[in-house]
């Protein structure tokens, strides 16, 4: 009968936690600025008084569905990428898994996200009781997740930070400046802003949350495709 | 300046290396087959095809462009991308050097799509596309990407942070451009919904697209001397010794972009705020009413060159008023009256309690100005019903090339009252092709055109000639590449089909016409009893229905609903003959989104759509008017919902099954007669059930309310 050695247990997610620290203190500093600048001008913006409910809403659909995303997804793509282009992550890498120091990496900026999302939805709901906080949250970080997952998988296609990039602004343009195009051209259960377009164009998000699960579904598949682009350490070291 | 050409040459080859960067010529090429369908082609024009194209290249490029040139300005310290760290240059030499190379390189990304897109302009629009069609995107994307480039210069030497430099500028550019900023904005870098013809190229947009374009190109020269007066100070670089001359030199060229862009903002902002005026339907209510007052109106105007009025005169005499009365003035906003003593906001004010002179009777209004075409003008579609109705309000479009005149417009002071006489006076530098002017006087530099024994719809057409096609004894003025060549020989086929068997039907002269010209602007055709000519336009939601013939519509109809939608032309032009009259085909086309429905408009359509499907299905046989009808069926019991290709309200529903019993108890010549007699009635005033129902008594014999409300 195998023991379960609680102790390693612990130890691994001690050090895992340590890491996580680590890499959060080595996280660009302007993540965490821009974080904080992106709470205090939401803040700003969606409880100015001469809002009515439905504008509110959809100004805060609008920051936490179609702005954040593109600028998580640009900050995640810089998590191993600047290190990678500057050639230091080989001392990192010798130490670690690849994939394990992505993935960590991605999950504490996430975190942070998270956590700078939740205190701007609950400042929201302290002040407008009424608005439902859930639909937000979930379609903001299922958007945030899906878009920085899709720029990493081109990114560590290309092995070039810009490759990720123009595919998420091309991405992410085609479904904001071309909404009503590609709301028509590629369905509600595709359409990635779908929230913040259920305000924008007035109609009922009966497909909300299939929408989500889909969305979700290719977050996993294009993180997959991360994992396994980074699993040839030597690949990676070689793009340059 | 060599050592400069070589770095250029060695930061291009070095950014074009970049795999990455190849995606922006997949996104260019990705973007550029996203703004067009490649079905509608044959049926737009080369300028309509270009411009589309260069917007979205326009509004989505900007972000591409945003995105690989912030990492080409910052990112420096990557092996192999040190070359200009390695060679002490200057500052401001490292920024012009960083723009030139991108420039290069967004240019090299863009030659696969600008092959694509000559290819298709060879193969649809033929090689003398080729040249204007270049022309058009170098004014469309040159200014917009250069600008860019600058922004982008001027953000990182400010944040000169990577990703947060690109997610700013990211979300400033998406910003700017997500916001409502059209051709008649000046805050628009990447202006769209902007005005095409073949005829008359962006019409009333021109002024402002080019001020838009060249406003921009004086900000990235303000962007580039900002760049080159703060980037020794913000940048570790070798300090250049400054002169004199230098900062006399920068102040002199930033006076001078401030006052240029001055210029053109104050140029610009009047001409968007009169184009962005909402329409006042209401005005023209009243001054229709208003007409009856007039014992004499008579217009003089005189055309320059360039199309500006310079000298207007509209003479009126008035009846003497029993109550106070205000008639509204309809001026368009770009004419403003040289009288002080009149405002066209205040109109013309009648007070009964004055003792009029003879010659106070008399009133002149003297005017001059350029009309501006408000943008509800463009089309009648999306508009309300109401604003619809004003058609083409202004009646009148002038630019250096070509000339419109409408009798009915917004460029004499009442323009709801029909003028006694009428005198233009044009400059021989308009060739005129088309007037339906009593007499001309030919002079050496300007000729006189004079209407007063009769005034039809359209006065006048002057300008270039456009292509001339002679056939079949009908001659047709069409613009240059508007349409390919099959679909153009069935477009004219089936005008000319509709014409002749319309003709057949109704006239009883025999003269039947033989001259269609093509004119912006209009939504409705215009016929022109004499001379016999259809004024029409190529409205592209019509020609749609060419090319998606193959559609359930098709089915239900029997034939191409453009073979339908010509025939409802045609028949609402007979209708209005000598007329323009939008708010008939606005009744037409709108009145299944009314609740309620005046009696008489439902009259009015029902017979218009039965006349257009019996002529479709003389000209094309295959329609079953009976089938088509069986659909309407329905319609009177609401929990049946099947959609027939015309929906109307169920008032117009019963007349029109009613109608297809008379034509089956009639002989068709009786039914035309019918239909001749109604629009005699329609145009004296308003027609009504009951004299509708004596009208079918007295020709047909029959009992229209007896007739039976199914399809047999």
């Amino acid at each position: 009968m195998k023991i379960l050695n609680t102790r390693k247990h612990f130890v691994t997610l001690s050090r895992w936690l340590k890491c996580a620290f680590y890499d959060l203190k080595c996280s660009p500093y302007g993540f965490i600025l821009v974080l904080m600048f992106f709470v205090g001008i939401s803040c700003l913006l969606v409880l100015q008084d001469v809002l009515e409910l439905e504008e509110r809403q959809l100004m805060l659909a609008l920051l936490t569905e179609v702005m954040a995303p593109l600028l998580m997804g640009f900050f995640l793509n810089a998590v191993l990428m600047t290190e990678i282009e500057s050639g230091s992550v080989v001392f990192a890498a010798t130490r670690e898994d690849l994939k394990f120091f992505w993935l960590r990496r991605m999950a504490t900026l996430f975190l942070i996200y998270c956590l700078a999302l939740g205190s701007l939805l609950l400042i929201v709901k302290l002040n407008y009781s009424e608005i439902d906080w859930v639909p937000h949250a979930v379609s903001s970080v299922v958007t945030c997740g899906f878009f920085s997952s899709l720029i990493s998988a081109v990114t560590f296609c290309f092995k070039e930070m810009n490759g990720g990039l123009l595919a998420g602004i091309f991405f992410w343009s085609l479904n904001f400046l071309g909404a009503r195009a590609s709301l028509g051209l590629i369905g509600p259960r595709f359409y990635v802003f779908y929230w913040w377009a259920s305000f924008k164009y007035s109609f009922f998000p009966e497909y909300f949350w299939i929408n989500r699960a889909i969305l979700l579904s290719f977050t996993i598949v294009f993180t997959l495709i991360c994992l396994i682009l980074l699993k040839n350490k030597e690949r990676i070291f070689s793009s340059k | 300046m060599i050592t400069f050409l070589k770095a250029v040459n060695a930061e291009w080859k070095i950014q074009c290396r970049q795999r990455s960067n190849w995606l922006l010529a997949l996104a260019f090429l990705m973007i550029f087959w996203l703004s067009f369908t490649i079905r509608y082609l044959p049926i737009t024009s080369a300028i309509s095809f270009s411009v589309k194209t260069a917007t979205g290249l326009g509004m989505f490029g900007c972000l591409f462009i945003a995105v690989i040139s912030v990492r080409s300005i910052l990112f420096e310290t990557h092996a192999g991308f040190d070359f200009f760290w390695s060679r002490p240059l200057p500052s401001r030499t490292f920024f012009w050097l960083k723009f030139i190379a991108t420039s290069l390189t967004v240019f090299t990304f863009l030659i696969p799509t600008i092959l694509c897109y000559f290819v298709l302009l060879l193969i649809h629009f033929g090689v003398e596309a080729l040249l204007p069609g270049l022309g058009l995107w170098m004014l469309f994307l040159c200014p917009t990407y250069l600008f860019i480039l600058g922004f982008c210069i001027l953000a990182c030497l400010v944040i000169r942070h990577n990703v947060i430099a690109t997610v700013f500028l990211a979300i400033v550019i998406s910003l700017v451009l997500f916001q409502s900023y059209d051709a008649t904005r000046l805050l628009g870098f990447a202006p769209y919904s902007i005005y095409t013809s073949s005829i008359i190229g962006f019409g009333p947009d021109k002024e402002l697209v080019i001020l838009n374009r060249v406003f921009y190109l004086t900000l990235l020269f303000s962007i580039c001397l900002l760049v080159s007066i703060f980037s020794p100070h913000l940048l570790p670089a070798i300090p250049i010794r400054k002169r004199i001359p230098y900062y006399l030199f920068s102040i002199c060229l930033a006076a001078a972009l401030i006052a240029f862009s001055g210029w053109i903002a104050s140029r610009f902002f009047p001409l968007s705020k009169i184009a962005n005026l909402p329409a006042n339907p209401g005005d023209h209510l009243v001054q229709k009413k208003a007409c009856v007052l007039f014992d004499a109106y008579t217009v003089a105007l005189e055309i320059d060159e360039n199309g500006k009025i310079t000298s207007g005169k509209a003479t009126l005499e008035i009846q003497l008023v029993e109550a106070q009365t205000t008639i509204p003035i309809t001026l368009n906003r770009g004419l403003e009256m040289t009288d002080p003593a009149l405002k066209a906001n205040d109109g013309l004010f009648l007070n009964p309690d004055k003792q009029y002179t003879k010659n106070e009777i008399k009133i002149i209004i003297p005017y001059q100005g350029e009309v501006i075409v408000p943008r509800f003008a463009y089309s009648n579609l999306m508009q309300e019903d109401d604003v619809a109705a004003l058609g083409f309000e202004p009646g009148f479009y002038a630019d250096p090339n070509y000339t419109f005149v409408l009798r009915q417009g917004t460029w004499h002071p009442f323009s709801e009252c029909t003028p006694d006489s009428i005198t233009i006076t044009i400059p021989n530098t308009y060739p005129n092709f088309y007037s339906s002017a009593d007499s001309v006087k030919i002079g050496p530099l300007s000729s006189t055109f004079t209407w007063s024994e009769s005034i039809p719809a359209v006065l006048l057409v002057s300008g270039s000639n456009p292509t001339v096609i002679t056939e079949k004894d009908w001659r047709v003025d069409l613009p240059e590449h508007e349409l390919a060549e099959i679909i153009q020989s069935f477009y004219l086929e089936t005008y000319r089909s509709a014409i002749n068997h319309w003709s057949v039907n109704t006239r009883k002269s025999g003269i039947v016409p033989k001259r269609i010209i093509v004119v912006p602007f209009l939504d409705q055709t215009i016929q022109q009893d004499d001379p016999a000519v259809f004024f029409v336009t190529m409205n592209s939601y019509k020609l749609r229905q060419i090319v998606d013939g193959k559609s359930i519509q098709e089915t239900v109809l029997g034939t191409n609903p453009f073979i339908m939608s010509v025939a409802a032309d045609v028949v609402i032009a007979w209708w209005c003959e000598g007329r323009y009259c939008p708010e008939i085909l606005t009744a037409y086309e709108r009145l299944h989104t009314q609740t309620e429905i005046h009696q008489e408009d439902a009259l009015v359509v029902s017979l218009l759509y039965y006349a257009s499907l019996q002529l479709s299905n003389e000209m094309d046989g295959n329609v079953n008017v009976d089938k088509i009808l069986s659909l309407y069926q329905p319609v009177l019991d609401p929990m049946k919902m099947i959609w027939p290709p015309k929906i109307l309200p169920p008032e117009s529903a019963v007349i029109l099954l009613k109608l297809n019993a008379l034509w089956k108890q009639t002989k068709p010549e009786e039914f035309w007669q019918l239909l001749e007699e109604c629009r005699e009635q329609s145009q004296s005033g308003s027609l009504q059930m009951e004299e509708f129902a004596s009208l079918v008594q007295s020709i047909t014999g029959q009992d229209f309310e007896k007739l039976p409300e199914t399809n047999p």
